[in-house]
Formats: structure tokens, sequence, C-alpha cells
């Protein structure tokens, strides 16, 4: 899941550009401050090379030193503070700091006349040594000497280490200055990002319709695109439905032609002709319901305060049922939001109201409450009711009970099809006011 | 009772005339929302039956129209559109029932003549004026409770009357209710017509206001 991220990626490979930029910039600064510190360390051995030279004298053919260098460090012993004078790749003369050791110069490289060499080698007990070595000619000596002077390597270790301490802190400074500018980086850049994943959840929770606010350049043609998408798919939709309600209702004129002619026939056939018209007016209603739910399910930009659907259905059924004298009461809650095609919850919530009506004696009570997820529609009358093995029946075939009470039978299998369809449920249970009370449950809108 | 019907489809408008003809209403038609409308302007009808998907103007603006200029008369829509969202509408924009396609003709003829009742005040369907009684569902008359057999005409006389208790009504308002548009209204007929009711029911049942018209009131 990480690897799909952009900001993971973004951030893994910045980070290895930064670790791998710094590791190799600290061993160059490493290496180049130790070259400057070993030449540093090789002129002052240079100096003594000089020193010793301005010491030796020739005396009948012979090599001697006239005084040894007075640095306490050739005195004491196995200092690492080294001088020797060799002829011939023997030493003449040594510094007492040697003591009973001497170099081992036939390892080391002996410097051409003239040449001044500095190398690292190994010092008596092991120690690591820094030498400059040079070889001269002296007048009235025949063979030419080499002096060699030493240093303990410890000093540049010495420094080195304590460079690279400060090299490391400086540049692991660096190295989190540079990851946590990438994160920053990175979490700014892709804002609008989340910002568009935000309002998209808004979208599809039905907050809002479409993406709005401002997007930087990169950005704002994709949200253009998605906006231009929804009320495409808004305006398909809606054309779905005009077609299928118009052919339903082109339908209906005359079928209801029919009816009446078949009514003037008055036998048999008419019978027939009026239950087949029934089927066919029954077959239109739920398919033209089907077609319209199926279109607005799922929808996204879609909610409904219950209280605008609940107030003015109450209003036209109190019209409706107006000779029957029925008192509809309604606790009206604020704000209660669900997810849904308005005129898709009209059609639910209008069934389930009108069949409270028609079965009440007097009144029929619609009560509204929420819980954590969805909105509770409570409708009840104090009708008849229906008997517990019948009300299965009536939620999954829409049959009607009683066929001597007008109306479509399909009245509540619609309901239970249309709710499903937006995750919502419809139960039947008994109503203290005696007659049915249906409850309908649906998801509200989620709180932001 | 004089009722209007605005359908465009015209086997559908020639069956609600007939049914609406049969059972004693006069009755106008139009075949679309700009003649609907004029009518409705212009003649007082007793009801309307209003279709919503007319040609020109559709229903719910002529309705509309209508109740803003405060013409008044009881509307029965008559539509194929079922759902919850038009029923709404078509209530809120002043309709006083709705019915949908297709319909069974009783089921059109109680809803008209509960509509006519309402708007007139009346909660019951069986209408009384003293001993007389008029059982709108039905068209049955009686006096003291035995049955009296009127002509078609008679009963539009007396229905309009019983319908209307307590007021004057003019020989106009009286013809204009009882013919239809294109009938050749001669107001001599009604005189007959009044003479006739109060022949076979009471003598004192419709009161002439000389100049002013007929009245019917519970006789002290």
């Amino acid at each position: 899941m990480f690897t799909r991220s952009v900001s993971f990626r973004l951030i893994l490979f910045s980070i290895a550009w930064i670790a791998i930029a710094l590791v190799a910039g600290s061993l160059a600064l490493s290496q180049i401050f130790r070259t400057h510190v070993e030449n540093t360390f090789d002129k002052s051995l240079y100096s003594h090379i000089e020193e010793l030279l301005s010491f030796g004298a020739v005396t009948d053919g012979k090599f001697v030193m006239s005084r040894h260098p007075s640095d306490p460090d050739y005195v004491r012993p196995l200092s690492g503070w080294y001088w020797e004078i060799a002829i011939n790749g023997e030493a003449v003369s040594r510094s007492r700091s040697l003591w009973d050791q001497e170099l081992d110069l036939k390892n080391m490289p002996r410097p051409k006349l003239g040449e001044l060499v500095s190398f690292s080698a190994t010092g008596p007990r092991g120690n690591a040594i820094r030498l400059s070595a040079e070889t001269f000619t002296l007048p009235g000596l025949e063979d030419e000497i080499t002096i060699y002077v030493s240093g303990a390597a410890s000093e540049i270790e010495k420094t080195m280490e304590e460079f690279n301490e400060t090299l490391f802190i400086s540049l692991m400074a660096l190295g989190f200055g540079m990851a946590a500018a990438v994160l920053l980086q990175i979490m700014l850049g892709l804002r609008p990002l989340k910002l568009m994943q935000s309002r998209l959840a808004d979208i599809h929770a039905g907050r809002a319709e479409r993406m709005v606010g401002d997007y930087p350049s990169e950005v704002e043609p994709l949200v253009k695109n998605l906006n231009i998408l929804l009320e495409n798919n808004a305006a398909v939709i809606a054309r779905a439905r005009t077609h299928t309600g118009n052919m339903a209702h082109a339908l209906k004129t005359p079928l209801a032609i029919l009816q009446n002619e078949a009514a003037n026939m008055g036998d048999e056939r008419c019978k027939i002709l009026n239950e087949q018209i029934a089927i066919m007016k029954e077959l239109i209603t739920r398919h033209l319901s089907r077609a319209r739910a199926a279109g607005g399910a799922g929808v996204p930009g879609l909610a409904c305060d219950i209280n605008d659907i609940i107030t003015p259905l109450k209003r036209t059924l109190e019209r409706i049922y107006v000779d029957r004298n029925i008192t509809i009461t309604f606790n009206a809650v604020a704000d209660l939001k669900v997810m849904g095609e308005r005129q898709d919850l009209e059609e639910i919530l209008g069934n389930l109201m009108d069949n409270a009506c028609k079965w009440a004696r007097s009144s029929v009570s619609i009560i509204v409450r929420r819980n954590a997820h969805n909105a509770i529609i409570i409708i009840e009358d104090d009708g008849p009711g229906v008997p517990e093995d019948k009300m299965e029946e009536i939620l999954s075939r829409g049959k009607r009970l009683d066929e001597a009470t007008p109306g479509s039978g399909l009245g509540l299998n619609i309901v239970t099809e249309l709710a499903e369809l937006y995750n919502g449920t419809l139960n039947l249970g008994h109503s203290e006011m005696g007659g049915l009370a249906a409850t309908l449950e649906l998801p509200l809108i989620p709180e932001q | 009772m004089r009722i209007l019907v605005v359908e465009d489809e015209l086997d559908l408008q020639n069956q609600v005339k007939r049914v609406l003809l049969e059972a004693g209403y006069s009755v106008d038609v139009a075949s679309d929302g700009e003649e609907g409308e004029f009518l409705g302007d212009t003649e007082p009808y007793d009801a309307v039956v209003l279709d919503l998907g007319l040609p020109k103007v559709d229903g719910i603006t002529v309705l509309k129209h209508w109740r803003q200029n405060a013409r008044d008369m009881p509307v029965l829509i008559l539509t194929a559109r079922e759902s919850w969202n038009e029923k709404v509408s078509g209530f809120d924009a002043g309709a006083d029932d709705y019915l949908t396609k297709p319909f069974h003709m009783e089921e059109l003829l109680a809803r008209v003549r509960a509509i006519i009742r309402r708007s007139a005040g009346h909660a019951s369907p069986l209408l009384e004026c003293g001993p007389v009684s008029l059982d709108t569902t039905t068209g049955k008359v009686t006096i003291n409770g035995e049955g009296i057999t009127l002509t078609a005409h008679e009963l539009k006389v007396l229905s309009y009357f019983m319908h209307h208790q307590g007021r004057v009504v003019s020989q106009t308002e009286l013809i204009e209710h009882i013919y239809d548009q294109d009938f050749d209204r001669d107001s001599n007929t009604i005189e007959v017509f009044i003479a006739r009711l109060r022949k076979k029911l009471l003598p004192d049942l419709i009161k002439t206001h000389r100049g002013r018209g007929y009245s019917m009131a519970p006789v002290e």
C-alpha cells in the first residue's frame, strides 16, 4: 500500500538521495582533510630533516652528528618521534627515542637524491608512524646519506577523529534538515490532492454536489473535468428518468381509455381486460420506480433533509384524506439529512404515510429520531393492524391484503426495494396505537 | 352542475364527458392548456377535471393561473403522473384531488361529486334541506324518506340549490351552472323547472326574490 503512495515514493527517493550524497560528501571531505593534515605534518617533519642535516658533519670521510636535536620527543623512548640517518641502508645515527630499536629501513622506500618522500609505516613495537625521508650528498662524503624523520601517526589520527566527529554531527544535522524540508515540501505540494480527496468524499457523502475551491494550475484541469463528469452523470440520469417517465405516462392514457371502454362491454371479457389492465398498470409503476431508483442510488452528491420531505407529504395527505378527518402528527427533528435522491425518498415516505392514512381510523403518527448512523422514521396508525404471519407477505410480495382498499398493493414492495437501494431497512410491527408501525431506517450523511 | 374537462387525448375526453353527462352534469371540454385556461377564466364551473400533460400550457401552470386570479372552483387532477413529488406539486398548486390513470369511471365520478360537495361546504354526501334530501353519490331524492323521481334537468336545478342553500341564486347564475357552453339558453325553462320542483317536492321549498332570483332554505 505504501509503495503506491506518491508521497511515500517522493520521500523515499529524496531521503535515499540525501543519504547517498551526504555519505559520499563526508568521505570526500574526510579524505581531503586527511591529505591536508598529513601535508602539514609532513612539512613539520621536513623541518626536522633540515635541522638534522644542519647538525651533521663529515670528519675524515665519515659522517658524524655534531649534536642531537633538543626536542624532548626525540629523547623520550619509543615516543613515535624518531630520526635515523642511514648510509646505503645502514643506520649511522639515530634518535635516543628509538632506544635499542631501529627503523625497519629495508621495508621502507629509499628516496633518490634530492627527492623528498613521505609515507606511513609501522614503527618499533608496532605503532603507526608517519615518516619523511630525503637523500643528500655531503661534501667529503662518498656515499649519499638518507635522513628519516618520523612522528607518531596517532597525532594525525587524533586530529582526524576530531574532524570526523564534527563532520558527522554537522552532516547529520544537514541531513535531518533536508529530510524535514523534503517532508514539508511534499506535504505542501500534495495538499491540493488531499483537498481534492476530501472534497470528493464530501460529494460521495452528499455534503456537496460539485468540487469547489481554488486549485493549483496543475490540478485545476482535473477538478474541472471531474465537475463536468459529475454534471454529465446527473444529466444522463435525468434524461434516462425523463424517458422512462414519459414512456410510462404515455402508456397510461391508452390504458385508461381501454379500461373505460372495457367497462362498457359489461361481461366476462370486461373482467379479463380489467385484470390485464391492472397488471399492466402495476408493472409500469413497478418498473418506473425501479428504473428511477436504479439511476439514483449511489450517485454522489445527493442529500435530503427528512423534514423537507415529510412536511409537504403531510400537507398533501391531509388534503387527500380531508373527508376522513385523519390527524397526522409529526415531530420534526432539525437537520436530519439522509443520503438519497429526493424523489425516491418521497416515494418511500409517501407510500408509507399513504398506507398509514388508508388504514387509520382517525390518526397517524410520524416520529423521527436518529441514532449514530441512521435516521429512524416510525410511521404508525390506529387502524386494524396486520396479523404477524401476514407481515412477511406484504413486505416480500407487496400483495394487497384487503382488495377492498383502493390503491396499488405494490406500495410496500416498492418501499422495501427503494430503501434497500439506499442501504436502508423497513420493518413492520405492531403500534401501541393499535395499527401497523412501519419503521424505516436510512443512513445519515456522515458528519464531516 | 357544470364541469370543465381539460384533456388532450380525445378518446379519453369523450369517455369522461359521456360519463359525466350520464351522471347529470353539464360538460364543457378543452383539448389544450390554453383553451382550458380561458374557459376556466371566463365560465363559472362547479368543478374541473384537469390533465397535467397538456399541449401549449401544462396543467400545473393553468391551475396556478386560476388560483392566482381567484378562480376557486374545485379541481380534480387526472394524470398519468403518479409520483408523490407530482402529487405534492399538484396539491400545492391548488388541486382539490388527484386521480391517476388508468382509473375506474366510478372512482372519477365519486371524486368529482366529493370535490363539488366539499367546495360548497358540505361534509356529508347526503344533502338535506328540511324534509328534502339529496344523495349526491346516487342522485336519489327523497322527501320525508319517500323517493321522488326527477328528470335530469330538474335534478340539476335541485342539486344546485341543495349545494348552495340559504343564498340567493340569480337566474343567470343558475343557467350558467346548469347548461354547458353550447346550449341555447332560455330563461323561461328555468321557471318551468322551478315550478315543477315546487309541485313535486314542497310548494315553498324554493322562494322567489323578485328581480334577484331564487333561494332555497329549510322551511321553518
